[in-house]
């Protein structure tokens, strides 16, 4: 990958013509970039070289012995020869004999075919000269639901293996027996299904003849695309760039540009290949009212539905006044139709009642970096993964939640980086890792400060970066002298010994990146777990240097987005204060209209109030509230007392069963707009199908209401909508405009057009003045030492799924993974006689559920896991009410349970 | 001159001098008293590069096949750094017709310890692994007796009369194979060693830079270091008084110093014989081996494990020596273990014997070996079988040369041998190969495009 520019060191000569060679070069590197094309078969530009299949063989001066361009570094002065007559004659036999092994029809040349059969037709071979080998075909394994594998177009080339290792980080393929009876295998199992594949399809993009392939593009072989488009993923915050192919108004294939600054070619299970949703039959195509009679949901024309909204709006303010509107936007849509929702809401319903589902995650997060940094949102890029010398993770599980950066870790790792883990699970990356500190779930502050302390007893900070950068030194030095080690590891189950290593592996090797997710953010202690872990940030000096920082991971694909977009109750666009007077003398222009500024409620406080009758009307879009809220009973009743529901979504879910009215939304693959990843990069999005039946973009159907209401914003196109949010947030956004996110978006803060955007914020100083050093005890979660509920409950995703599943669990993932499960450690399992395959009934202070139980040594006794991708599950009913006090984030990482089998008779104690 | 006494087998019952059944394992206690270990006294008095200067005029070469000057490949490291520097002893052992390093670690294990130390002494490594064969069980054991000899009496470890290397203690250690011709070749060896799949390396980087581990690093076989107390102990000039100058002239390499001769095949005294390089095969046979067996008359032979190719009836006088490979037109002199075949054999089922053993040694990496040796033995098979045709025979020259006249277009050598011994015997033993075929009809290579 020389995607820098490098020196120039040096000339040398190719087939007769001077060449100029950089550091590094091979002769195929250097050939390459002069223009001259020497055939290759196991070699790929972002791979290492193989070296196997001897195709791209090459003459050098001086040397008897032809060599591998692909491996051969090139010196100056060389003089090489790719094009002789003995090498043409030694590459049409090398080719003549992988044929040998090969059924005759199995490949024929042809110049637009696989890259193989253009090999093929290169070097004009149309079959092998040594004869086929008599053997019979072998059956295709198509077990996975995504991945095909033909053994009969498999050539040995192992691209694909060194795709999975040095791409994903998989380890999946080896190479069995030995001589002519070397076959491509995936582990142990003879199915391909049975491996350890996690599907991101990075062999598929490698392998040269289709032996390894998606199925959906071998089903829709004949469908050539019609429309492909350049758009981003709409699944998690890593924000993937996307290549969609579709046809006849169908996705038929998802490829990454190999050039995306975000994920550099590769994708994950989900976003390649979990696109099946957008065309389930159950797509919600019709606007939806509730017909007062029949208590139905009835189909209406837009026209309807949207006077219908906007005269019920108008009237439930006016009879209950703004405070009793509130709406919650989705962090699943565009910028463009959370920023105008919120506008709706604070202009036309005069409320700032405004939310966003980043509410129940990251919200902390947010808090957290705000208060001791000055921006709300990571100081670190992706970049920084690959430049990182150590790297700290912490309360995320990457490789299934945010698999691309989970990839990127393993191979920074595998390059050398240092890794730690904090969390209570052995998550994958743990396996990787130099330290893995297994704590109690909901113990990071004490865990934190006791690291802090090591470090600050031992010297092990960056002294004039604390001195220069910071504030609060001397009150945290004061403060974590009062700690006790014993008490630390006593609390969260980490040894003394293991908080001192941690404390040293971070300390002394110089600045250090912490990925952190929302296992330190949705807790009672949340805003102050991201606290603590940014004292370390800053005590190591790393918060606003290269390959070091803070770099939270986004849920969903637009969370950061929809905080950015002033959907929060207390902050305008761009995180402006309600109450400065030119901020909002700037929105008052723009908007005509100043906004509200009494702060409004919270989304789990909007809940609350709906519940005690104090809030009437709700718009939401795009979030199942009776699934993914904490509390689920109770979530219900609310919803049951509003006056007025309104959800924009994809699909008939939970919620929409207490609705007034459904506005069929369009997927992420069907709109145009903006996604804003955890990096902060404001990502194009694009259409590459239009939405089934009526369903329309959510910020045109915003647009229509608030005209009805009497607001008529006169948008054309997102792109107006973008060019508003420039105007009312300058500083952050200012230089921010759609003719400028080609291809790869704007990092904010981005605040004139000519501003490159940031990849590292608080690079030269904190912008909140000096960086805050907090001092913040622990306090115990509600949840912690409940009599009677002797398990710690952790809920989160499984790689294969996403969310509740809305969209996942409309895809063949859901052969991959059918069920959600608790996970046990085997102690505990014993300690209440839950065998393998048994159903166990859960009990918490707030609900119960059911589940199928998986025992693991993944866990440590005392605490258990549990996913929520599927409503049977019920996961959220067994979550507690209460939030961090901060950030009103609800605490869905540490609840207390007890478990016994199904059906038995004994308590588990 | 011819050897007069014996040098390597100095303590290992040889004919003409000694009578094999009178060998033993030396012990630690023999060997010092018949002077072993003062090669290495005297090296300890020496600067590393003065010590590779005297190897270097001795025009040592490699005794593991490839014959690469040992002197000069040891001057390819790089300076010392402070950090680890290996030296992997290569007792692989693996090609049929050699056990030339077997009987030299069953009977004189010291010599081969004294030469490690030595080595690494010029080259400042301070960690030796022996990579013996899996097969060598009683070997690997004889060395590990070899070796607690040789720490209990400070040759290696702690306080040993070695000093420290690179701030280290010189360490030695055995590490066994597992039954894979390939893990002979020096980088599938070192990957071996590292815990992985035995596959060669892509060159450069070469070992000497960047060998185990990263780390710079010597190979060399057994015999190669075995040679080194003679030479260090009585001169490069001593060494140099067996064997020959190159018959090429000017700055092409000599033959130099005493050889094992492991010769096998249809004579009536096969084993190890130790003589000056250059020696002619027919002496070898006659001489020391006591002629073919049955007195029947010779055909053929192989000079030096069955990847160097055949030598031609009329080669019997063949000089056993480095130039062995240009004079007589065979791939090299290899490890010296001449396979002798009398005038009863069928070359047709000596070669696909021989491509079946590289058929399934062949690791798999590099198409052409992979893939044809797999074929060149299922058309030895149907010609064996007689269901060949001349063409057939064509083919198979064409792809042996394709792969085997310009060596090197593999990964590593393996593929060179499969196509030199069929090279060969189809030039040298052509109407072997046509009265088992049937005249072509129909041409075969049809399906490469005009
Ligand atoms: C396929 C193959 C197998 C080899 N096997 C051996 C072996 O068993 N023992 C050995 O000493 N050298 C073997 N070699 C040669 C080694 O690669 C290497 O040249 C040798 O160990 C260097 O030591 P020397 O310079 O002291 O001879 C083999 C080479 C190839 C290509
Ligand atoms: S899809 Fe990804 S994980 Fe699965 S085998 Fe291919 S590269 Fe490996
Ligand atoms: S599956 Fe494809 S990439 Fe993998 S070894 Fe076979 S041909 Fe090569
Ligand atoms: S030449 Fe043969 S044995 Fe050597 S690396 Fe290539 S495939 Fe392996
Ligand atoms: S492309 Fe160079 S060896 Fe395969």
């Amino acid at each position: 990958m020389n995607r820098g520019v490098s020196e120039i060191i040096g000339g040398a000569t190719i087939d007769g013509r001077e060449v100029h060679l950089h550091e590094g070069d091979t002769i195929l590197t250097a050939a390459r970039r002069a223009g001259i094309h020497i055939p290759t078969l196991c070699y790929s530009d972002d791979l290492k070289p193989e070296g196997g299949c001897r195709m791209c063989l090459v003459e050098i001066d001086g040397k008897r012995r032809p060599s591998g361009a692909c491996h051969t570094p090139i010196t100056p002065g060389m003089v090489v020869h790719t094009d002789t007559q003995r090498l043409t004659d030694l590459r049409r036999g090398v080719l003549s004999l992988s044929l040998s092994k090969h059924v005759d029809e199995q490949f024929r040349p042809d110049a637009g075919g696989s890259e193989f059969e253009r090999l093929m037709h290169e070097l004009n071979v149309t079959g092998s000269m040594h004869g086929n080998a008599a053997r019979d075909g072998e059956a295709i394994d198509d077990s996975h639901p995504y991945l095909r594998f033909d053994r009969d177009a498999c050539i040995t080339c192992r691209r694909c293996l060194n795709a999975c290792e040095q791409i994903q980080g998989q380890f999946v393929y080896g190479i069995e027996g030995r001589g002519a009876k070397s076959r491509l295998i995936f582990g142990p199992g003879e199915r391909f299904a049975d491996s350890a594949c996690v599907a991101c399809g990075a062999c598929v993009e490698h392998c040269p003849t289709g032996a390894i392939s998606d199925r959906d593009r071998v089903a829709s072989a004949a469908a050539e695309p019609d429309r492909v488009t350049d758009s981003v993923c709409g699944y998690c915050g890593v924000g993937c760039r996307l290549r969609i192919e579709a046809h006849d108004n169908k996705v038929v294939r998802i490829s990454a540009p190999d050039d995306a600054a975000v994920n550099h070619g590769h994708l994950c299970v989900k976003g390649r290949y979990a696109h099946a949703y957008h065309h389930s039959p159950d797509r919600l195509t019709r606007p939806l009212l509730r017909d007062e009679v029949s208590g139905e949901l009835k189909p209406v024309s837009w026209d309807e539905a949207i006077a219908w909204a906007a005269t019920r709006l108008a009237e439930i303010r006016d009879a209950y006044g703004p405070a009793c509107v509130g709406c919650i936007t989705s962090s699943r849509s565009t910028n463009e139709a959370g920023y105008l929702l919120q506008k709706l809401f604070r202009t036309a319903l005069g409320s700032n009642n405004v939310d966003c589902c980043a509410r129940i995650c990251h919200s902390s997060t947010a808090l957290a970096l705000q208060t001791v940094t000055g921006t709300g949102a990571a100081s670190a890029s992706l970049v920084d993964i690959e430049r990182a010398s150590t790297i700290v993770v912490a309360g995320a599980n990457p490789t299934e939640a945010h698999p691309v950066v989970g990839a990127r870790i393993k191979e920074a790792v595998l390059r050398g980086a240092k890794l730690v883990v904090v969390d209570p699970r052995r998550i994958e990356l743990a396996e990787f890792a130099d330290l893995h500190l297994a704590l109690r779930p909901g113990t990071n502050v004490p865990l934190f400060n006791a690291i802090a302390r090591a470090m600050v007893d031992r010297g092990w900070i960056d002294e004039q970066y604390v001195t220069e950068r910071c504030e609060g030194y001397d009150e945290f030095v004061s403060f974590t002298d009062g700690l006790d080690y014993d008490e630390a590891a006593e609390i969260t189950g980490v040894s003394v010994k293991l908080i001192k290593a941690a404390a040293e592996l971070i300390g002394r090797s110089g600045p250090a990146l912490f990925v952190h997710g929302l296992g330190l953010s949705e807790l009672t202690q949340g805003t102050a777990s991201i606290m603590t872990l940014c004292n370390i940030g800053m005590l190591t000096g790393s918060i606003g240097k290269p390959g070091a920082g803070m770099l939270p991971l986004r849920g969903q694909n637009n969370v950061q987005g929809h905080a950015d977009m002033g959907a929060m109750p207390n902050q305008l666009t761009g995180y402006q204060p309600l109450d400065d007077p030119a901020v909002r003398a700037r929105f008052t222009k723009e908007w005509g209209v100043a906004p509200p500024l009494e702060p409004g409620i919270a989304s789990t406080d909007m809940v609350k109030a709906a519940h005690r009758g104090e809030l009437k009307a709700m718009w939401v879009q795009g979030e199942d509230v009776a699934q993914s809220e904490p509390n689920q009973t109770h979530t219900i009743e609310a919803l049951r007392k509003l006056e007025l529901l309104i959800i924009q979504d994809l699909y008939a879910c939970e919620s929409t069963e207490y609705a007034h009215l459904v506005l069929p939304a369009a997927g992420a693959l069907e709109q145009e707009g903006t996604f804003t990843n955890g990096e902060r990069r404001i990502q194009h999005v694009r259409p590459a199908v239009d939405p089934p039946g009526e369903a329309r973009p959510d910020w045109r159907v915003v647009a229509d209401v608030a005209a009805a209401m009497g607001h008529d914003w006169g948008y054309t196109s997102p792109a107006d909508v973008m060019a508003e949010i420039a105007r009312v947030a300058p500083a952050k956004f200012g230089g921010v405009s759609y003719d400028r996110l080609t291809p790869d978006g704007l990092q904010w803060p981005c605040p004139t057009p000519d501003h490159p955007g940031t990849a590292t914020v608080h690079a030269d100083g904190f912008l909140r003045g000096k960086g805050l050093l907090v001092s913040i005890p622990f306090v115990p979660s509600p949840e912690h030492d409940q009599n009677g509920f002797p398990l710690l409950l952790i809920t989160g995703r499984v790689l294969q799924h996403y969310n509740v599943g809305t969209m996942t669990r409309r895809t063949p993932n859901r052969d991959l993974v059918d069920m959600d499960y608790l996970e046990l450690a085997a102690h505990d399992a014993a300690r209440f006689e839950i065998e393998p395959g048994d159903t166990a009934e859960i009990h918490s202070r707030w609900g119960r559920t059911e589940a199928p139980v998986r025992i693991t040594d993944r866990i440590v006794p005392g605490t258990a896991f549990l996913s929520f991708h599927f409503p049977e599950s019920h996961a959220n009913c067994l979550v507690g009410p209460q939030v961090d006090p901060q950030s009103r984030c609800p605490e869905y990482k540490v609840t207390a349970i007890r478990v016994r089998r199904a059906g038995s008779e004994s308590v588990g104690r | 001159m011819a050897l007069d006494k014996p040098i390597i087998t100095k303590r290992i019952p040889t004919p003409p001098f000694g009578d094999p059944a009178d060998r033993k394992r030396t012990t630690f206690a023999q060997y010092k008293r018949t002077g072993g270990y003062k090669a290495l006294e005297q090296a300890l008095g020496m600067a590393p590069a003065d010590i590779t200067n005297v190897v270097k005029d001795s025009e040592l070469r490699g005794r593991g096949g490839a014959g690469f000057s040992c002197g000069l490949k040891w001057t390819f490291l790089p300076q010392p750094d402070g950090d680890r520097r290996y030296l992997a002893v290569n007792a692989d052992e693996s090609e049929p017709g050699t056990f030339k390093d077997r009987i030299l670690i069953d009977f004189d294990p010291h010599l081969l310890l004294e030469g490690i130390a030595i080595a690494c002494r010029a080259t400042q490594c301070d960690t030796a692994y022996i990579y013996i064969r899996g097969e060598y069980h009683k070997q690997a054991k004889t060395l590990l007796v070899a070796l607690e000899e040789a720490y209990a009496n400070q040759i290696f470890g702690e306080g040993s009369i070695n000093g420290e290397v690179n701030g280290r203690p010189l360490n030695c250690y055995v590490h066994r194979g597992a039954g894979a011709y390939i893990c002979g070749e020096e980088t599938g060896l070192l990957e071996s060693l590292e815990g992985k799949r035995g596959w060669p390396r892509i060159k450069p980087p070469f070992p000497a830079v960047k060998g185990l581990f990263g780390r710079p690093t010597v190979i060399n076989n057994v015999e190669t270091l075995m040679c080194l107390p003679f030479i260090i102990s009585k001169g490069a000039d001593a060494f140099k008084a067996f064997g020959k100058a190159s018959h090429f002239g000017g700055n092409a390499p000599g033959s130099y110093g005493p050889k094992l001769f492991g010769v096998s095949g249809h004579v009536k005294r096969p084993g190890v014989y130790e003589e000056e390089l250059g020696i002619k095969m027919s002496t070898l046979i006659n001489d020391y081996c006591g002629g073919i067996k049955g007195n029947r008359k010779f055909k053929a032979a192989i000079p030096g494990g069955v990847s160097m190719g055949f030598l031609s009836t009329d080669q019997f006088d063949a000089e056993l020596d480095f130039d062995i490979g240009r004079r007589y037109g065979v791939l090299g002199l290899g490890t010296a273990g001449v396979i002798v075949m009398d005038e009863s054999t069928d070359i047709v089922t000596a070669t696909r014997n021989i491509v079946r053993f590289f058929s399934h040694e062949s690791c798999g990496q590099c198409t052409p070996c992979r893939e044809g040796s797999g074929w060149l033995y299922q058309m030895l098979c149907r010609i064996e079988r007689g269901d060949g045709r001349t063409k057939d025979i064509d083919l198979m020259d064409e792809i042996a040369r394709s792969m085997g006249a310009m060596p090197g277009t593999t990964i590593c050598g393996l593929a060179d041998g499969t196509n030199w011994a069929v090279k060969t015997a189809i030039e040298k033993f052509r109407g072997d190969f046509e009265a088992k075929c049937k005249p072509s009809v129909v041409q075969i290579g049809v399906n490469v495009g005009a």
